[in-house]
């Protein structure tokens, strides 16, 4: 058998096969997680979707690792999660069941994306050859970080700016959302848990399918869509959203957690070094935010978000 | 720390280290068991850490 780096095997072996240099410290890895996990618990969300991005642009990680050990670390904290907010929510069964026949097929459908682009080769533009992989993976998060950082920037100028956007205001669903809360195609469905006469089956598959490509491709993203969703699409209470939303997360990474493991993605030490950082530093994040929340503070977060989504891009000429 | 290396070697050695290589369950069930376990243990550890700190902000207000 070969022999690999003791700490991180699995991340050192595929950025041979990618002709990455790697250079993972565990200990800049914690700080890393730390601070994203400050960001995150800070502004409530978005710092957790900056983990994939920084550790490739920082630490050189492959794209399908740092997917795969973050889906890992999501695990540990949806765990965590639920632990801790056992007493404050509820879960809808049934819910989670029907949810459940979109989340896996998309999950799967998003891995095995990401199996294609892993083995897809490299295209080569003006002497620089960019993988299939990291082009398409820093596209997308670029994508996915500047829409947020956008958002939150809005957000930084007050409730004033964000009446004008699409129904981003609080206590105002969306108008895309309110138009999927209306789909009428049989077979409907009550959840009486949730106290919902009838939902369209194909909104809530849709809702799960959507969350699970997503986490399977990304290893994030997940949790932005699907609580809110929860809330907005489906309608449920905010005490079941939050309890249906961890257990079907917890159940949705297991599943992630098998199939990232059967292609060899997950690098179990890195995963602990971010489960780590990322809950400690979400709690003091969290604390600090009751202490210093001010509006003005989100532009920071927007900055960050830009800033990521352009080094991820930038990255391909060093 | 000699043997906390060893012992991670160890685990991770059942690893799929290349492709076409079939993984052992004891992977799959490291990758998902001990994020499981470690995130329990942190529910109590964070929980703590926050009354700490929210009583060390109550302090110096």
């Amino acid at each position: 058998m070969e022999s690999f780096p003791v700490l991180f095997p699995i991340a050192s072996y595929w950025a041979r096969l990618q002709g990455l240099s790697l250079h993972l410290d565990p200990w800049a890895v914690l700080l890393m997680a730390f601070l994203l996990g400050g960001v995150t618990g800070f502004f409530g969300v978005g710092g957790r979707l900056m983990t994939v991005p920084l550790l490739h642009v920082l630490f050189r990680v492959p794209y399908n690792v740092a997917v795969g050990s973050d889906l890992g670390q999501m695990a540990g904290i949806t765990t965590m999660n639920l632990f801790r907010f056992k007493r404050m929510s509820r879960i809808d069964f049934k819910l989670t069941f029907f949810m459940l026949v979109g989340t896996i097929p998309g999950l799967e459908a998003g891995v095995r994306i990401l199996e294609r682009l892993k083995g897809a080769g490299a295209l080569r533009v003006a002497g620089i050859t960019l993988p299939y992989l990291s082009l398409v993976m820093a596209l997308i998060y670029g994508t996915l970080l500047a829409w947020i950082g956008w958002i939150i920037f809005k957000e930084s100028k007050g409730p004033a700016a964000l009446s004008t956007s699409e129904g981003t205001a609080i206590g105002d669903p969306p108008t895309v959302t309110a138009r999927l809360q209306h789909i009428k195609w049989p077979p409907r469905i009550s959840l009486p848990v949730s106290g919902i006469e009838a939902i369209s089956f194909w909104v809530i598959m849709g809702v799960g399918g959507a969350t699970g490509l997503l986490l399977g491709l990304l290893g994030a993203g997940g949790g932005f869509i699907r609580l809110p969703a929860l809330i907005y699409v489906i309608g449920c209470p905010m005490v079941v959203a939050i309890g249906t939303d961890l257990f079907e997360g917890l159940i949705t990474l297991a599943y992630g957690v098998l199939t990232h493991s059967l292609k060899g993605n997950i690098d179990l030490f890195l995963t602990l070094c971010l489960l780590i950082g990322i809950s400690l530093g979400g709690q003091v994040g969290g604390v600090l935010a009751k202490r210093f929340a001010d509006l003005r503070l989100k532009k920071v977060f927007a900055f960050l978000a830009f800033s990521v989504a352009v080094l991820g891009v930038v990255e391909w000429w060093f | 720390m000699a043997m906390i290396k060893d012992l991670i070697f160890l685990a991770l050695g059942t690893a799929p280290s290349f492709p076409g290589r079939v993984t052992p369950m004891s992977y799959f069930l490291l990758n998902l068991l001990v994020p499981v376990v470690l995130g329990a243990i942190l529910a109590g550890v964070t929980h703590r850490l926050e009354k700490i700190l929210l009583r060390l902000i109550r302090e110096k207000r």
